[in-house]
C-alpha cells in the first residue's frame, strides 16, 4: 500500500512537471520571435544636439508609445520662425467653469518673446518642425496618472505668471479672462478686433553703449551694439534672453526700484556672462579701454573693405562667426573666377578692347593682385592707368 | 513571612507591566495599514504659488465654513499678518519675502500635513483621531471629548477649537477633503488651485516627483523635502527655494513624534493594566492588613 502511494505521488510530480514545463516553452520561444520595431527618428530629431535616452525612457520609442520623461528644455530649442508667421490672437480656456475666455494677444508676447526669451520660452519642450500644441504634453484633467508635469491650467498660469507677477498693474482674473458673465460672442470679438493689427512697437537700440567699471588697467568698456547685430548678426535672444519684462515694462514704478548696477559685486562669470561666450580667449584689453573706443574699423585687420566689400555681411567670408579666423587676404583665396577668359571685365566698369582682351591677367595686375594698382609701364612708356585706358569704360 | 509575600508581590506585578509594555511597544494606534505603499500624499511647489488664496475660499466650500465671494480673496492686505490654520479657516497661505526677485514673494500654504506617524491619533484619549489608510488623519466628532490633547501634542499645531460654540464645539482641521476623495474627487485645495501648486497622488511618487523637479531645476530648489522624514514622515511634502522653517514651518525630528511617551503610556494602559494593578495593590493591602490584624488580636 505504501509503495503504490509513493508510486503515485511520483508520477503526479513527473506529469505536473512535464505540463509546468510544456506551458513554459512557448513563451520563452515566443519572447525570441518577436522581431525589433526599428522606428527612423524624423528629419527635425536628426538635428537635435542631444542622445535619445535623455527623453526617450525606451530604446524604440513610437509615436504611440513615446515613452518620454522629463528633459532639460534649454536643449531643445527648436523653433524657427519669426514673431510675424504666428497667430496675431489665441483664444485660451474654452471650458472654463468659473473664469471666461481669453483673448491671448499671441502676435506681441511673441515679438516681445523676441528680444528676449525667445519663442521657446513659453514653447518648451518643442521638437523640431511645427509648433506642438500644448494639450500633448499638458493634460487637461487634473487627476490623473501622470504627474510629472502640471496640468493645462497650470502651464498656462505658470508661463503667464513667470512674467506677469512682476507687473504692477492689475494682476486680478478679469485682467486676462473675461467674467462668465460677459462672455459673449460680441465681447469675444471685441477683443479680437482690438488686437488685429496690432504689434509691439519696435525696439530702439542704442547703438553704442559705454559702461564705467572698477577695472584699474581700463575703466572703460565700449560695447557697441549695432556691430554686434547689424555686423556680427547676433539675435537679441543671444544675450538678452535672461531679461525680465520689467527691464522695459514699468520702469517708471516707485516701488522697489531695480538697482542700476545690478551687477556689483557678482562673480566675473556673471558680470561677463553676455560678453564670454564669443570672447572667451580674448585679453582684458579686449575690451577694458581708458578711452571711448571707435567702431569696429576692419582696415585695422590689413584688409581693408573699400567699396566692393563694406556692404558684405561678415559671415559670407568669415564662416565660423565666433573666430576671427585669419582669411587670405588675397583676390583669388575667395574670388576664384578672376582667371583670363573666364572674367567678364565689364564687371569692373571698363571693357578691354581688342588687343588686351588677349592678354593675361598678371600682365597689368603683378601677380594678379587685383587691389594694387594696375601697372601699364611694362609695355608702354609713359602711360598709366587711368589715365590711359586698355579700353571703354562704362557705367556698372 | 511578611516580607516575603510583599517582595513577592511587587515583582510579580512589575512583571505584568513589564510584559505588557513590551508586547505593545511595536502597535500601531489603528489597526489598518495605516502606512500602505497607496496611501496619497500632496507635494507643495512653493515656488509656483502666486498668494491668490483661492485654496483658502475652497476649502472652507468644501467644508461648510461661510466662505464669502471667490473675487474678495485677492484681497492682499491678509499678509501682512502671519495666519495659522484655525477653525474658520483650515488652510491659509502665507506671505514671506524673496529676497532673490522683490517684486516676486514667496508663498506658502499650510494646513494639516496629515503625518504617518500622527501624534494628535497617539494623544487622543478616546480614539477620536484616526489615521486611514489612504494618508488621511481625521477627526470623529462623535468620540471627541473636548480635552484638547491633540492641540497641544501635534508638532504643527493645526487642529483647533471652536471655543466661540457653547453646545457642541469641534476640534477643526484639514481632512484631506476625505469625504471627496472618496467620491473620487481632489481635495478642493488641489482642484481649484490655478497654479497646480499642490500635486495629489501616491505619496512614493510624490516624493519621487520632488526630487526630480529638484534635480532638474537645482537653481530653483533648496535640496531639501520638508515632510519627507520629518516626524517620520507626513502626507504632505514642501520643497521651496528655501528650507521650509524660514518660512515659518516648524523644524522638527525625525523621529516619530508620538514616540517612546506612546509606547510607555500604550503598555500601561493596555490590557486593563491599571485597573487590576490598583486594585490588586488595594486587595494587598487589605489582606496584609487584616493578616496583622489577625496576628494583633491573637
Amino acid at each position: 500500500m505504501k509503495n503504490k502511494t509513493l508510486i503515485f505521488v511520483v508520477i503526479f510530480i513527473a506529469v505536473s512537471g512535464f505540463i509546468i514545463g510544456q506551458n513554459q516553452i512557448p513563451k520563452s520561444k515566443a519572447g525570441n520571435k518577436s522581431k525589433e520595431i526599428i522606428v527612423k527618428p524624423n528629419d527635425g530629431h536628426q538635428r537635435l544636439p542631444i542622445e535619445c535616452k535623455r527623453c526617450h525612457s525606451c530604446d524604440f520609442p513610437t509615436k504611440k508609445n513615446p515613452c518620454l520623461i522629463a528633459c532639460p528644455r534649454n536643449e531643445l530649442i527648436t523653433i524657427e520662425h519669426k514673431p510675424e508667421e504666428g497667430p496675431e490672437y489665441v483664444i485660451l480656456n474654452n471650458n472654463g467653469k468659473r473664469y471666461g475666455k481669453v483673448v491671448f494677444s499671441h502676435l506681441i508676447h511673441a515679438q516681445m518673446a523676441d528680444i528676449s526669451i525667445g519663442c521657446d520660452g513659453c514653447h518648451h519642450y518643442n521638437i523640431a518642425g511645427p509648433i506642438e500644441k500644448c494639450e500633448n504634453c499638458h493634460k487637461q484633467e487634473r487627476k490623473r496618472k501622470d504627474i510629472s508635469r502640471p496640468d493645462l491650467t497650470a502651464s498656462f498660469h505658470r508661463q503667464c505668471y513667470s512674467c506677469h507677477r512682476d507687473w504692477s498693474h492689475s494682476n486680478d482674473c478679469s485682467y486676462c479672462h473675461l467674467p462668465i458673465a460677459k462672455e459673449t460672442k460680441e465681447n469675444i470679438q471685441k477683443k479680437m478686433n482690438n488686437l488685429i493689427g496690432k504689434t509691439h512697437p519696435e525696439y530702439v537700440s542704442q547703438p553704442k553703449i559705454i559702461y564705467e567699471t572698477n577695472f584699474e588697467n581700463g575703466r572703460l568698456v565700449t560695447f557697441n551694439h549695432d556691430e554686434h547685430v547689424k555686423l556680427f548678426g547676433l539675435t537679441c535672444k543671444t544675450c538678452h534672453q535672461n531679461d525680465r519684462c520689467t527691464k522695459c515694462h514699468d520702469v517708471d514704478r516707485t516701488y522697489d526700484k531695480p538697482r542700476k548696477h545690478d551687477l556689483k559685486g557678482q562673480p566675473f562669470e556673471v558680470v561677463h556672462q553676455n560678453c564670454i561666450t564669443c570672447h572667451k580667449d580674448n585679453s582684458c584689453n579686449k575690451c577694458h579701454m581708458n578711452e571711448v573706443k571707435d567702431k569696429f574699423d576692419h582696415k585695422l585687420t590689413g584688409f581693408d573693405l573699400g567699396k566692393h566689400h563694406s556692404k558684405l555681411p561678415c559671415d559670407k567670408c568669415h564662416t565660423v562667426m565666433n573666430l576671427p579666423n585669419k582669411l587670405n587676404p588675397s583676390c583669388i583665396s575667395c574670388h576664384t573666377d578672376f582667371v583670363t577668359g573666364k572674367f567678364n571685365h565689364k564687371r569692373t566698369g571698363l571693357i578691354l578692347d581688342d588687343t588686351h582682351k588677349e592678354l593675361d591677367c598678371e600682365s597689368c595686375h603683378p601677380s594678379r593682385n587685383f587691389a594694387q594698382k594696375t601697372v601699364c609701364s611694362d609695355c608702354h612708356d609713359n602711360y598709366s592707368y587711368p589715365k590711359q585706358k586698355p579700353g571703354k569704360s562704362v557705367t556698372k | 513571612m511578611n516580607k516575603i509575600n510583599r517582595r513577592n508581590f511587587f515583582k510579580k506585578a512589575a512583571a505584568i507591566a513589564s510584559v505588557a509594555a513590551v508586547s505593545t511597544q511595536n502597535a500601531d494606534s489603528a489597526s489598518t495599514n495605516i502606512l500602505s505603499d497607496e496611501r496619497m500624499g500632496v507635494l507643495v511647489d512653493t515656488t509656483v504659488c502666486i498668494g491668490c488664496r483661492h485654496c483658502e475660499w475652497a476649502c472652507k466650500e468644501a467644508h461648510n465654513i461661510p466662505a464669502g465671494q471667490l473675487d474678495d480673496y485677492h484681497d492682499r492686505s491678509v499678509f501682512k499678518k502671519f495666519r495659522r490654520p484655525d477653525e474658520t479657516a483650515l488652510t491659509v497661505v502665507n506671505e514671506f519675502e524673496n529676497q532673490k526677485n522683490k517684486l516676486s514673494p514667496i508663498f506658502v500654504k499650510a494646513q494639516c500635513n496629515h503625518c504617518d506617524h500622527p501624534a494628535c491619533v497617539s494623544a487622543c484619549i478616546v480614539g477620536a483621531f484616526s489615521k486611514f489608510e489612504n494618508g488621511s488623519v481625521v477627526w470623529d466628532g462623535s468620540k471627541c471629548i473636548g480635552c484638547r490633547y491633540c492641540m497641544v501634542a501635534c508638532p504643527f499645531q493645526v487642529p483647533t477649537f471652536e471655543y466661540n460654540k457653547a453646545i457642541e464645539p469641534r476640534i477643526m482641521k484639514c481632512d484631506f477633503c476625505i469625504e471627496r476623495t472618496k467620491q473620487g474627487m481632489l481635495p478642493a485645495c488641489v482642484e481649484i488651485c490655478p497654479m497646480e501648486v499642490m500635486t495629489y497622488g501616491p505619496r512614493n511618487e510624490i516624493i519621487q516627483l520632488a526630487k526630480e523637479r529638484i534635480s532638474l531645476y537645482p537653481n530653483r530648489y533648496e535640496n531639501y523635502i520638508y515632510g519627507e522624514k520629518e516626524v517620520g514622515g507626513t502626507s504632505w511634502v514642501y520643497i521651496g527655494n528655501k528650507k521650509m522653517w524660514e518660512f515659518g514651518m516648524p523644524k522638527l525630528k525625525l523621529s516619530p513624534a508620538p514616540g517612546v511617551s506612546e509606547s510607555i503610556q500604550h503598555g500601561i494602559f493596555a490590557y486593563f493594566v491599571p485597573p487590576i494593578a490598583l486594585y490588586s495593590l488595594l486587595g494587598g493591602i487589605m489582606w496584609l492588613t487584616k493578616k496583622r490584624s489577625d496576628l494583633e488580636e491573637e
